[in-house]
């Protein structure tokens, strides 16, 4: 802090100081009165620089009075050379500066290739120009691309990986780094975040629609006036705040799923206006994108911890319909040359409706062998509300200040079912029909490790093994895994009539995280063309919360016994009328499926059985309330941060950002744990654990120090060097204090650990760039990062024997490390002859590797979620007024999560790791999607799409160990859209 | 055989065993009350049981009528098990055959407490239950208190035990650990497994502290506590429901002040009604599920000196082991290794020989009073190892039962009272 007030102090009284020296400003446009970001200006006998921000603007001072020769270059345009007569004190205002297309280079481009490539002009601009390592890709690019998911646009970008959620982009990661140490940026600001079942600070793109934004940059390297809590980088999203001339435009789109069989419909209009003098811009944009979805997956459970026995399978067959609301609104007001007022409100809306037909096949179940036929439906609500009010003043022609006031609000919660009105029993809803018992006929004896054993064994499990894990060599192929099984009583088949209604669960969740006050102020003085000091102040206050619930409905027979509810007395229809199951694998489960209810059903099925059904509500008289206890948790977090920073141009060809960045955190926390001492209710005659609020008060400061080194020996090659210490907060989950905290689908047990420090990691880069014109450009670069207190999921020696629950805790790691190599090129081929030279590539390569030591194993082993091979590879076609697009992207497989169950062996006292090894580890398979586009631009005005997704329909897999052991597969086939765009 | 002869005999005297059985009530004498603990342990191998270090259930055994071959006769699954256990009747009758407890008839073939009320309706029971089915979806069960405790827990229902059994006017507790079955769900019913065997121990030591407290009691030594345990099922791989051995095959507890201590082995497995059916005479030859409700009845009920299963309006399945289970004559040889033992003494509605070897030979039974008049005999087939008569309409007194094959003779001792 006190370095801070220094700087400012610092600050202030510079702009005391009389400018001796004369300066600049003005704006670069293009010939379509766009601006142009990154552009540089060159006083050239001066060796006197800068660049052009984001708005075109630029400002130059500290310039001798007198004529002087400007040059403004920008990629993809002449240079245009002008003689100015920098005044002997104060501003000259240059007014627009128009650069024209350069024709030297453009060639035969037509005015749809500009329209088409002149984003990427932009952004390839902003890049070279910039003083860190970054991508950057602009709104022009993404309405390019097939996809309205911002996850799905940045990772066909180098070193990003994306995990899928319904087969859409979900979260991305960069540089093979675990996915919460990439940050997710709005204007700069991290965003609070809210998701159905990660708890971790990680943003889920697919609230967020991409036609709401005019840029995303992709940060590799940090600045010290970036939000520091990163070890990957960050992904910063820039909405649109303001047009330069009136603007309308219209997006219209109709596609269809190939799976669903149904529709999609997607809509986008943006109105912009601007007054005649320019001082006021409004800009509203909204986007709606409304798609039908399936997927086929099947998924095998492995129950034991010591062999790779079958417990459950399960057919899942899924359709839904997922909406995306988007809109976005910008009032900006520039009354003068000095000042600059914004208002923002963006908003963003994902409401997915889907329903599940699952059939769980069961050997083991507690209740024997069944079938389970699950008829689930949910509406999953994920909302985001952001705000800022921004003020831009500049106080003098040296002196600049940045205000910004912003609020961000995001929530998960389930939608109206199965009530349609609010009610608080409204979740994530399924109603379950068993079968009677079964006798499975495929199951083999083997002993506790997997090996042959025989039947008259004592100590022989019978399981059902697939593949390789049958020492028998007669397991099921790991593609067409069946249960083969009769009823108890006589073997004959299950017919619908043997099913009967169990229960009803509905999984209840409301996640909300908030950050009602975010404000930050930032300081720039430019003392000359050379050197600009820059400093700021930012708080942000965060509360939080998660909460984890489930409700019951049984039969009522203490008050209603009657016979079996059958699943014959309800409306029923068959799943998988067209044979159509896992149609990849060759239907391996044709005409096996029961009928399930009928939506209508499934939606009127409890209201009409009333009080013959018993509620069974979550709370601490419940049994199980043990397991949910820790799942609900409070959190309220303060972070302040003070930076200090210069950006030098030193010399000709070398300009430099350095400073330090200081991030102070207090951390308040609040969750239950339950009283070791049952007591007894006794209106209820049951002993519960009471529960016991527990907070924690946290407190750190780190101290991030970086600088960014850019060597130009050459206007169109950058060499990069970056070395900068950042870190990472660790997630709330993780420092929550109470009780465990549920992961329900795997019946996980994890304890926040207050103690844990958060994680650091000095990161370097070298990367060299370089630009050819209009043509594309190319990159390498390597990086290595020395992480201190990574987080780590351990399990414990909290071990419940009794309920076999392997508590899990978090703990910091010993030292690791991520070693990585990029690579990019963006090129057209405008030098072969006609028709071939609207062909280029767009292609990157990212290879890691990463180190880290697991407690308990023998040897390190690569970090989880690292990702050691992404590549896209992309060919493009623009010429004609034709845009068209094949990319294939690749994910390589990478460790999900470590199987770290540890037992106390017989006669022993403490838990031993089970596994040393990664046989019993969570793999993500590799993934790749090959996707199409075709465009075709009639006029300046009216364009027309058509964009083919997943066309290889690759299965999205996690396999246990090896890939012969799948755990989930998944396919959601191809997806289809016609987009018609006009711009007014 | 032996018993299909002995039973039409028995039925004709229970309609005046009933009618004495109300002249009992108003006479009921302020002998030592007789009360029951049952203890269940869920999901519990015979063979596991046996690996695992359990010094309570050890203790226990040394003055336990017991048994490591009980067999399951029916779904070896929690809710019907449990059903079988509490209501001496298969699925056939209580309806149960899943966890969902749909279908169950509860009215017809209630808990073995509200059969017990029907005669003494003042006994207070209790139930204490870690697993919320047994005490949400069971109705008619006859317990003045159902109590939930935590699942899978084991301390607070230890606790939740002792508070009950501090309670002088206490009549009847079951009490009910489910550690041992979720382990095995979660890693494999298996004596090779470490965290199913751990499970048992724990648990083993709440059994502990339940059996303590009720030796605590202050009046225990004026009080004749029957204490039953068993389980519902074994288990195979991570589950249960079918028919293996290890899923079917069980143990069974029965001990208390006046057991004679046995340990009943190498009993054949009756067979189940899953597979083929069961074989009557051989499911005699061992404790089954259905016998705990049916002998923690008859030991209520005592004094009203009828046996519940012979209870027609009843229609019980299980069978009542308390006359074996009760303090036994001196063994005598029959033969070289076939010895003979009767029980109880003294015998008051039934009377059981029981041969630690079945038979080699015919053997002719006669039973004399000691003017050495012959009031019952009988031809026993080879391969017999027990043998059951009813008392009920002998004078009291002593008896000679004679046992003779051509193997050799055998006479001991009875007394009828």
């Amino acid at each position: 802090m006190r370095i801070l007030l220094l700087a400012l102090i610092l600050f202030c009284s510079f702009s005391h100081i009389k400018a001796q020296q004369g300066g600049v400003r003005g704006t670069v446009l293009n010939s379509l009165n766009e601006q142009l970001p990154g552009a540089t200006l060159h006083f050239e006998l001066l060796k006197m620089r800068t660049v052009t921000e984001l708005d075109g603007r630029f400002l130059m001072t500290g310039l001798p009075s007198g004529p002087q020769k400007l040059v403004v270059r920008c990629l993809g345009f002449a240079d245009l050379e002008q003689i100015v007569q920098v005044p002997a004190e104060g501003m000259l205002d240059l007014g627009m500066l128009v650069l024209q297309d350069n024709a030297a280079t453009l060639g035969g481009v037509t005015v749809s290739g500009k329209l088409t490539t002149g984003s990427e002009f932009k952004a390839n601009n902003l890049m070279k120009s910039s003083n860190s390592y970054l991508t950057v890709i602009s709104a022009e690019t993404m309405e390019k691309l097939p996809d309205r998911n911002i996850a799905e646009i940045v990772r066909r970008s180098a070193g990003v990986a994306m995990q899928r959620s319904y087969g859409e982009g979900s979260l991305i990661n960069l540089r093979g780094t675990p996915v919460d140490w990439t940050s997710v940026t709005l204007n700069g600001d991290r965003l609070p975040v809210a998701d159905e079942n990660d708890p971790r600070r990680v943003f889920q793109f697919e609230v967020m629609p991409s036609d709401l934004l005019s840029y995303v940059t992709i940060n590799r390297t940090i600045t010290p006036d970036l939000e520091g809590d990163n070890i990957g980088g960050v992904v910063n999203f820039l909405n649109r705040s303001s047009v330069d001339r009136n603007t309308m435009k219209l997006s219209m789109g109709l596609g269809y799923s190939a799976l669903a069989g149904k529709p999609i419909g997607s809509g986008s209009a943006l109105l912009g206006f601007v007054n005649k003098s320019k001082t006021l811009s409004a800009v509203i944009n909204g986007s709606y994108f409304g798609r039908n979805w399936a997927e086929h997956a099947y998924e095998l459970e492995y129950e034991s911890p010591f062999n790779h026995g079958i417990s459950e399978l399960k057919l899942k067959q899924y359709d839904g319909f997922r909406q995306t609301t988007g809109l976005n609104a910008a009032l900006e007001f520039k009354p003068n040359n000095k000042l600059t007022l914004g208002a923002v409100f963006i908003m963003g809306l994902n409401v997915n409706d889907k329903y599940q037909y699952r059939t769980n096949y069961n050997w083991s179940e507690g209740s024997g062998s069944r079938v389970r036929l699950h008829n689930l439906h949910g509406k999953l609500r994920s909302r985001f509300l952001g705000a800022n009010l921004n003020m831009n003043y500049r106080i003098s022609d040296r002196l600049q200040t940045k205000f910004k006031l912003a609020s961000y609000d995001n929530k998960f919660e389930y939608g109206n079912v199965p009530y349609s009105q609010n009610d608080p029993r409204n979740g994530y809803f399924s109603v379950v029909y068993i079968s009677p018992l079964l006798q499975f006929y495929d199951r083999d004896f083997i002993d506790l490790y997997g090996n042959p054993a025989e039947a008259d064994d004592p100590n022989a499990f019978l399981t059902k093994l697939i593949g390789k894990d049958n020492p028998y060599g007669r397991g099921d192929h790991y593609r067409n895994v069946q249960p083969r099984y009769g009823k108890f009583v006589d073997g004959s088949p299950l017919t619908p009539a043997d099913f009967s209604f169990y229960q009803a669960i509905s999984e209840l969740n409301t996640t909300h995280e908030q950050d009602p006050i975010v404000v930050q102020n930032d300081w720039t003085y430019t003392l000359n063309s050379h050197l600009k000091l820059i400093g700021g102040l930012k708080y942000r206050y965060k509360i939080g919360g998660r909460e984890l619930s489930v409700h019951k409905w049984q039969v009522d027979f203490q008050n209603f016994p009657t016979k079996p509810r059958l699943l014959t007395q309800s409306k029923t229809n068959y799943p998988d009328p067209d044979d159509n199951f896992l149609a990849e694998l060759g239907t391996p489960y044709s005409g096996t499926f029961m009928p399930f209810l009928t939506h209508d059903q499934l939606n009127n099925f409890i209201q009409p059985l009333g009080d013959t059904l018993r509620n069974i509500p979550m709370n601490k008289l419940n049994q199980e309330y043990v397991l949910w206890a820790g799942s609900k948790y409070q959190y309220t977090e303060h972070a302040t941060a003070a930076y200090a920073m210069t950006e030098a141009k030193l010399g000709k060809h070398v300009s430099l950002v350095g400073g330090v960045r200081f991030e102070h955190t207090r951390l308040y926390q609040t969750s239950d744990t339950l009283s070791p001492v049952a007591i007894l209710d006794t209106a209820s005659s049951t002993y519960f654990y009471p529960p016991l609020e527990r907070t924690t008060d946290q407190a750190y400061l780190a101290i991030l120090p970086s600088l960014n080194l850019t060597w130009s020996p050459r206007p169109f090659d950058n060499i990069r060097f970056a070395v900068s210490r950042t870190f990472h907060r660790p997630n709330f989950a993780e420092t929550k204090p109470g009780f465990a905290n549920i992961s329900y689908e795997d019946l996980d047990f994890t304890f926040g650990n207050a103690q844990l420090r958060p994680t650091y990691s000095v990161n370097f880069d070298l990367a060299w760039e370089h630009f050819w014109g209009n043509k594309g450009m190319v990159s390498i670069g390597t990086y290595y990062k020395y992480v201190t207190d990574h987080i780590f999921l351990k399990t414990t020696e909290e071990y419940d024997p009794i309920q076999d629950i392997g508590f899990k805790r978090y703990v910091n790691a010993e030292t690791s490390y991520v070693l990585g190599l990029e690579f990019t090129i963006n090129r057209r081929f405008e030098t072969l002859p006609g028709f071939l030279s609207g062909f280029g590539v767009n292609t990157n390569l990212a290879l890691s590797l990463s180190r880290m030591q697991v407690p308990g194993r023998p040897s390190e082993q690569a970090m989880s979620g690292q990702t050691p091979l992404l590549y896209n590879l992309g060919i493009f076609y623009e010429k004609y007024g034709i845009t068209t697009r094949v990319a294939l992207n690749y994910t390589g497989p990478f460790l999900k999560e470590l199987n770290l169950a540890s037992i106390v062996p017989i006669g022993g006292t403490k838990p031993e790791l089970v596994h040393k090894g990664t046989d019993f580890d969570l793999y993500q398979d590799q993934f790749y999607s090959l996707d199409l586009s075709v465009g075709y631009l009639f006029n300046a005005h009216f364009s027309l799409f058509v964009e083919v997704s997943n066309l290889l329909d690759a299965p999205s897999t996690e396999y246990v160990g090896v890939r012969e052991r799948p755990h989930r597969t998944g396919y959601y086939r191809q997806r289809g859209q016609l987009v018609a765009k006009y711009a007014f | 055989m032996i018993i299909s002869t002995f039973l039409p005999f028995l039925m004709k005297k229970i309609y005046s065993t009933l009618v004495i059985t109300l002249f009992a009530l108003a006479i009921a004498t302020a002998t030592q009350p007789r009360k029951v603990l049952v203890i269940g342990i869920d999901g519990a191998r015979f063979d596991a049981l046996q690996t695992a270090k359990t010094p309570n259930i050890d203790a226990l055994l040394e003055n336990a009528f017991y048994t490591f071959d009980s067999w399951h006769l029916d779904i070896t699954v929690s809710g019907p098990s449990w059903s079988s256990i509490m209501t001496g009747v298969y699925h056939q009758k209580h309806g149960v055959t899943n966890n969902s407890y749909s279908g169950s008839n509860y009215f017809d073939y209630p808990y073995f407490p509200t059969r017990a009320k029907e005669y003494k309706p003042n006994l207070y029971c209790v139930q204490i239950a870690e697993w919320a089915p047994m005490s949400d979806d069971v109705y008619n069960d006859g317990w003045n208190l159902k109590l939930k405790v935590p699942d899978g827990q084991g301390g607070p229902t230890e606790n939740a035990a002792v508070t009950q059994l501090a309670n002088p006017n206490l009549d009847v507790l079951f009490v009910y650990f489910d550690a041992v079955d979720l382990a095995g769900h979660a890693s494999g019913f298996n004596p090779s497994n470490p965290a199913y065997i751990s499970a048992i121990e724990k648990t083993d030591g709440h059994l502990g502290g339940v059996l303590n407290a009720l030796y605590s009691r202050p009046n225990y030594a004026n009080e004749d506590w029957l204490i039953l345990i068993t389980t519902d099922h074994g288990g195979i791989g991570t589950g249960h429901g079918g028919n293996s051995n290890q899923e079917r095959h069980i143990w069974w507890i029965a001990s208390g002040n006046n057991i004679s201590p046995r340990k009943l082995e190498n009993r054949p497995d009756p067979g189940s009604y899953q597979i083929s059916g069961v074989n009557q005479p051989l499911r005699r030859q061992s404790p089954v599920q259905a016998d705990i409700a049916v002998t923690a009845l008859h030991h209520l009920l005592y004094d009203l000196n009828f046996k519940p299963d012979t209870v027609k309006a009843w229609n019980l399945d299980g069978i009542s082991w308390l006359d074996s289970i009760y303090a036994t004559s001196p063994t005598r040889e029959l033969s070289n290794s076939i010895g003979i033992s009767s029980y109880p003494i003294p015998a008051h509605t039934g009377l059981v020989f029981d041969f630690n070897r079945s038979l080699e030979a015919v053997t002719h039974f006669e039973l004399l009073d000691l003017s050495g008049r012959i009031c019952r005999q009988e031809d026993l087939l080879s391969g017999s190892t027990r043998f059951e008569m009813s008392v009920a309409n002998l004078e009291k007194g002593m008896y000679l039962a004679r046992f003779n094959s051509e193997k050799g003779s055998a006479v001991l001792k009875v007394v009828v009272d």
